[in-house]
């Protein structure tokens, strides 16, 4: 007897959204079960993790990383579906929250706020698309390999602002800065519905422009791609400054409406950029996806800071996290595929 | 002065860990899999041998532990990627964070113990063995041996190698378990080597992904591999030197990733000259 994965067929494909709250609600299984090796038990995980999800206010905690990760995956599903496979988010998240931080305390202090954050953001999205174009004009011209580059350039972001906050813009006796003047801030909410009309706006150039046809053809089929007239390096570049720029814009957003200053960042980074990359491939590569799976992976986020007040060890929430993605995965996976058995 | 031959030894141990990681992960992806939870797999590797090492006081049975760790992470990677047909980037992205937050549940417990280190000649044949007999061993299996030939069939074309009668499944089974047992040792030689021996909390985070990026930097090749570590190795040690010369201890970390950018240009423009090329069914040009 062995048992096989069948595709199947566009008609009979499972519904992937009951499909994903079915791994969704085994993934919170596996972690109380999981909650036996920690200390407040079964129970006491359970009882966090229901606390977490009924209360209103957690729901709020997790918009502000909404931001960074779901501008960032709307980008990214664009530069996957071109094939190219950057993980530079993360850098350019942090690129862009560092121009609209100097040019806000340093440029534009005295200038109208209004304004002035939004020359902020306009120069957080260029810093992105620049730092993301560097990445892809080194792949298209040189063939240097995107994923090890943009990789680079993450580090080398981080070491920008490990330098300025324990150098030039250093504030007191810690390594960060001055936070923002409050008038600078802009609230939770009207970043999060900046972030949701970028993704639309790339959703809309996915479906109905060029781009889209031009992204999934130069990866997956590149002789239609020479027939219809696509330039796979043009594409390669305009998919490269579109990821850059969403990140960066997540960016200079997190900065305006969250952080407000900038902070040392030690060796890890944000991870808002690498949260990007999951989320991307969770929403099957559509930039509208992201929005739904960027809320999900963002709930899952701030469970990590919530959950640890309830008294479950932070090591536990991120293992809870990775079984929930996994659980997920899997039954997404399991709707487009069915289970034979076949005998002999 | 800069003592030159006291540096070129000095980043020996950085790049024995990152070359074995990447040599594990070469062969995965040589069979046309990728593997990016290499980061969590390492760092569960780190934490293991810590804990076992430091609770039995062998070394050995701290490496065997990491090693063990690292291919049941590869088991999870198999069944959702083989087993389920999940996509092979988000399932490593999930094993990142797995590993993790596994590893500091598993080394919290020996925080800041010392666990027995590697020292002198066992040290020296340890990253011998690691940074030249390894690679030259696998550039034989990979080149020179049926098994080598379809693996990397594998990796350019699975339809192909699957008429030529290559057992598909087996075969990247046996890489991905292969790899995961790398990756999990890498840590445990991370513990052993440039961690001098005591687990902390963070402290190898960032090891698995530069291990990644070693395989790219040696362009999916034993040798190249070798070459790879041992340059990125020698770039971190090189760092307290650039200090010295008065530049900013934050910019001189980023000295190194700077480098590979532009070493890996140079590598990439010279080889797509001469036809090298990564495996097809992970890098699609």
């Amino acid at each position: 007897m062995r048992i096989a994965l069948e595709p199947r067929g566009p008609g009979e494909r499972g519904n992937p959204v009951l499909y994903g709250l079915a791994g969704l609600a085994l993934g919170f299984l596996i972690s109380m079960l999981l909650g036996v090796f920690t200390p407040v038990g079964v129970a006491g995980v359970a009882r966090a993790i229901f606390i977490n999800l009924s209360r209103p206010r957690f729901w709020l905690f997790s918009l502000p990383y909404f931001v960074p990760i779901t501008a960032s995956a709307a980008g990214l599903a664009l530069a996957y579906r071109a094939g190219f496979i950057t993980i530079g988010s993360e850098g350019q998240v942090i690129l862009g929250a560092v121009v609209a931080y100097g040019l806000l305390f340093y440029v534009l202090s005295s200038q109208p706020p209004l304004l002035a954050v939004a020359a902020a953001l306009a120069a957080a999205i260029l810093a992105g698309a620049a730092y993301s174009l560097l990445v892809g004009v080194l792949r298209v011209y040189l063939g240097a390999n995107e994923t090890l580059v943009s990789l680079m350039l993450n580090y080398i972001a981080i070491a920008i602002v490990n330098y300025l906050v324990a150098g030039p813009w250093q504030a007191g006796a810690f390594t960060r800065t001055e936070p923002l003047p409050p008038r600078m801030w802009i609230s939770i909410p009207v970043a999060v519905v900046i972030t949701i009309v970028f993704t639309i706006v790339l959703e809309l150039l996915y479906m109905y422009t060029r781009l889209g046809v031009a992204a999934d053809s130069v990866s997956r089929a590149r002789k239609a791609a020479e027939t219809y007239g696509v330039d796979p390096g043009r594409t390669i570049l305009l998919v490269s400054i579109l990821a850059g720029a969403a990140a960066g814009l997540g960016g200079g957003l997190y900065m305006v409406s969250e952080q407000h200053q900038l902070l040392s960042l030690g060796k890890q980074g944000l991870g808002y950029g690498y949260m990007g990359i999951l989320v991307a491939w969770l929403a099957g590569l559509r930039p509208a996806a992201t929005i739904a799976a960027g809320f999900l992976t963002t709930l899952l986020y701030s469970m990590f800071i919530t959950l640890q007040l309830e008294g479950v060890p932070a090591s536990f929430v991120l293992v809870f996290e990775a079984v929930i993605v996994l659980s997920v995965l899997a039954f997404t996976s399991l709707s487009r595929y069915r289970v034979v058995v076949r005998n002999g | 002065m800069v003592n030159t031959a006291a540096l070129l030894a000095q980043g020996a141990p950085e790049a024995g860990v990152l070359a074995l990681g990447a040599l594990g992960e070469l062969v995965l992806e040589r069979a046309g899999l990728i593997n990016l939870g290499l980061e969590g797999m390492l760092y569960l590797g780190s934490a293991v041998a810590a804990y076992v090492a430091v609770s039995t006081g062998s070394l050995a049975a701290g490496f065997a532990a990491a090693a063990a760790a690292g291919a049941l992470m590869a088991v999870i990677y198999l069944l959702l990627v083989i087993g389920l047909k999940a996509d092979q980037a988000v399932t490593g992205l999930a094993l990142v964070f797995l590993g993790i937050g596994l590893g500091d549940a598993v080394g919290v417990a020996t925080q800041g113990a010392p666990a027995p280190m590697l020292s002198g000649a066992s040290r020296d044949a340890l990253l011998t063995l690691v940074l030249v007999a390894l690679p030259v061993l696998l550039h034989v299996f990979l080149y020179r041996s049926w098994m080598g030939y379809a693996l990397r069939g594998l990796g350019e074309d699975e339809k192909a190698a699957r008429m030529l009668g290559v057992n598909v499944t087996a075969l990247r089974v046996a890489a991905a378990l292969l790899a995961g047992m790398a990756a999990g040792a890498a840590g445990a030689l991370f513990l052993a080597g440039p961690s001098g021996g005591r687990w902390s909390a963070g402290r190898a985070i960032g090891w698995g992904w530069l291990s990644l990026g070693t395989v790219i930097l040696g362009y999916w090749h034993p040798l190249g591999i070798a070459v790879a570590a041992y340059l990125l190795g020698v770039l971190y040690a090189a760092r307290p030197l650039l200090e010295g010369l008065g530049i900013h201890p934050a910019l001189a970390e980023a000295t190194p990733y700077i480098v590979v950018v532009i070493a890996l240009t140079i590598i990439s423009w010279v080889y797509e000259r001469a036809g090298v090329r990564p495996p097809a069914a992970v890098w699609r040009r």
